[in-house]
């Protein structure tokens, strides 16, 4: 494409968005409204899953040594390892003996010597491991005599994940849609406003791309104001909840900073860019019959 | 230049606005297209710049059968047909000089030859000092001159007119007549279709007639009516 011409289909762009005003200004509310909401259905989802992970962090597997083990960092090494596990943690006979007491608020259950508590690793997982191969694997390790795990709440947390997950997209799914269907409708708007011109470009002979771009440049266009705009909303909105509750945030692990930032404005510009020129591009289909 | 053979056109709401029409056009030929109001007149017309396809029969323009072409190919078929539309098609909002300019805009024509183009048509239909009024300020037949100029701007080898003296008066509709006689002169090939008896039967040029979708006359230097 020659400059001039990208140059010709811009001004045609801004042209029609210029010239229908209300029109635009109603489209991009819809638009920003759209992709605001489909924003916050990001970070809310976004935020179950940071939520999930964290309650990963929680599930603890202990697997107790054989008593005849004398080389317990070469399990560790090999516990580490595996396939899901983020931290391995040594837990002595003496130490775990002294979380019991502590727990139980005994000093001395046990005589010097007469520990039976056998030493033990602490595994950490991280997120979304599978957990019955992890368990099956860290049982065949030579020395592990077993693994233990609240498995109720593993269960739970697997559930829920994929709860979430599904939510999620079905809710970003519709909102995708939702805001397809405006820009579509939209830009048929504008469409149908120009349609005269239109005809009279495909009489004299203009190719039907020549005769889309200044639409779908359009679209683009709308697309990403509308997300700039959400964006904004978005930023400012999230950033002085995260200040309300900052208070709160050990209770209530809210995510925050510039990768969440830029993934939301990836996300929004995206939606934004490709809704905004597929809606004029199916919009137009119509029209090119001429 | 032209050539129809046994052209049909049905709408879909099973009107035969074409049946069966032959007929060919030479090259440089200035040929009247005539017949009572809904005798296929504008139908022949849109068949030719592919606006609609036929039912059936065979359209050819510049030895290129319309039937086959693709889709860019219909683009570039109407760079090189001009038209004079029965209800003008001037965009309201465009000046006179952009809705002639347009026309080579959307094209994709050099943009400096642009407007010495564009200059060049207004001059020769007498409308140089309105190129930045709108087409809403002009009369009825300074419209059709826009509509004219936007036709030849881009040097058409044929130029299809229809009805381009529609609501005008005599004087005006011989002005318009006078500037399609100078085009013609120099070379490009006219299709007028009318029903002004008055200027048909003074140009004294090749006169087809349809009635009710049949080529009912063909006559070199003919009269709107058959004479005795
Ligand atoms: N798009 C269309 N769909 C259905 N029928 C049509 C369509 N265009 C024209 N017709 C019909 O086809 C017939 C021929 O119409 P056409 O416009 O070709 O006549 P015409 O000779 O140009 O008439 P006029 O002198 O009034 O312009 C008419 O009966 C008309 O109703
Ligand atoms: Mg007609």
């Amino acid at each position: 494409m020659k400059p001039r011409t990208f140059f010709y289909f811009l001004r045609e762009a801004l042209h029609g968005l210029v010239r229908n005003r209300v029109m635009t200004l109603t489209a991009l509310g819809i638009i920003t409204i759209g992709l605001f909401l489909f924003g916050l259905f990001f970070l809310l989802t976004a935020n179950l899953h940071h939520l999930t992970a964290l309650a990963w962090e929680e599930v603890e597997i202990r697997v107790f040594l054989e008593p005849t083990v004398t080389n317990p960092e070469k399990i560790g090494a090999e516990l580490a390892a595996l396939p899901g596990v983020k931290k391995v943690k040594y837990v002595s006979k003496a130490e775990g003996a002294a979380a019991l007491e502590k727990m139980l608020g005994n000093r001395n259950l046990f005589l010097d010597g007469e520990n039976p508590l056998p030493a033990a690793f602490n595994l950490s997982l991280q997120e979304a491991a599978d957990l019955p191969t992890l368990v099956r694997m860290a049982e065949a390790i030579p020395g592990v005599e077993e693994v233990v795990y609240k498995q109720d709440f593993v269960k739970f947390l697997e559930i829920a994940i994929r709860i979430i997950i599904i939510c999620g997209l079905a809710l970003l799914f519709l909102t995708g849609f939702a805001v397809l269907y405006i820009i579509i409708n939209t830009i048929q708007l504008t469409v149908y406003a120009r349609r005269q011109e239109i005809e009279i470009m495909k009489l004299v002979g203009a190719t039907d791309a020549f005769v889309r771009w200044p639409f779908v440049l359009e679209g683009i266009i709308l697309g990403l104001l509308g997300a700039g705009l959400a964006l904004l909303i978005l930023r400012e909105g999230y950033s002085f909840l995260v200040h309300r509750i900052q208070f709160y945030r050990r209770f209530f692990p809210i995510l925050s900073g510039p990768e969440l930032e830029f993934k939301l404005m990836v996300v929004l510009l995206g939606m934004g860019l490709f809704f905004g020129g597929l809606g004029s591009h199916v919009s137009l289909k119509r029209h090119l019959k001429v | 230049m032209l050539i129809a053979k046994n052209l049909t056109k049905i709408y879909n709401n099973g009107v035969v606005a074409l049946d069966q029409v032959s007929l060919t056009v030479q090259k440089g030929e200035f040929v009247f297209l005539v017949g009572p109001s809904g005798a296929g007149k504008t139908t022949f017309l849109n068949l030719v710049i592919r606006q609609e396809v036929p039912s059936s029969g065979l359209i050819a323009v510049n030895r290129q059968n319309l039937a086959h072409l693709k889709k860019k190919e219909i683009a570039f078929l109407r760079r090189n047909i001009g038209v004079i539309f029965q209800d003008y098609k001037l965009l309201p909002q465009k000046t006179v000089y952009e809705n002639v300019a347009f026309a080579l805009e959307v094209i994709e024509a050099k943009a400096r030859s642009i407007k010495p183009r564009v200059y060049e048509v207004l001059e020769l239909v007498g409308l140089l000092n309105k190129a930045n009024l709108l087409p809403s300020e002009l009369s009825g037949g300074e419209q059709q001159r826009v509509c004219l100029a936007r036709a030849l701007v881009n040097r058409p080898l044929l130029l299809l007119a229809d009805e381009p003296t529609g609501n005008l008066d005599p004087d005006t509709s011989w002005g318009i007549m006078e500037l399609l006689r100078e085009v013609n002169k120099r070379g490009t090939t006219i299709v007028m279709a009318t029903h002004n008896q008055q200027i048909v039967d003074r140009m004294r040029r090749r006169v087809i007639a349809l009635d009710r979708g049949k080529l009912v006359r063909d006559t070199p230097k003919g009269g709107y009516t058959l004479e005795t």
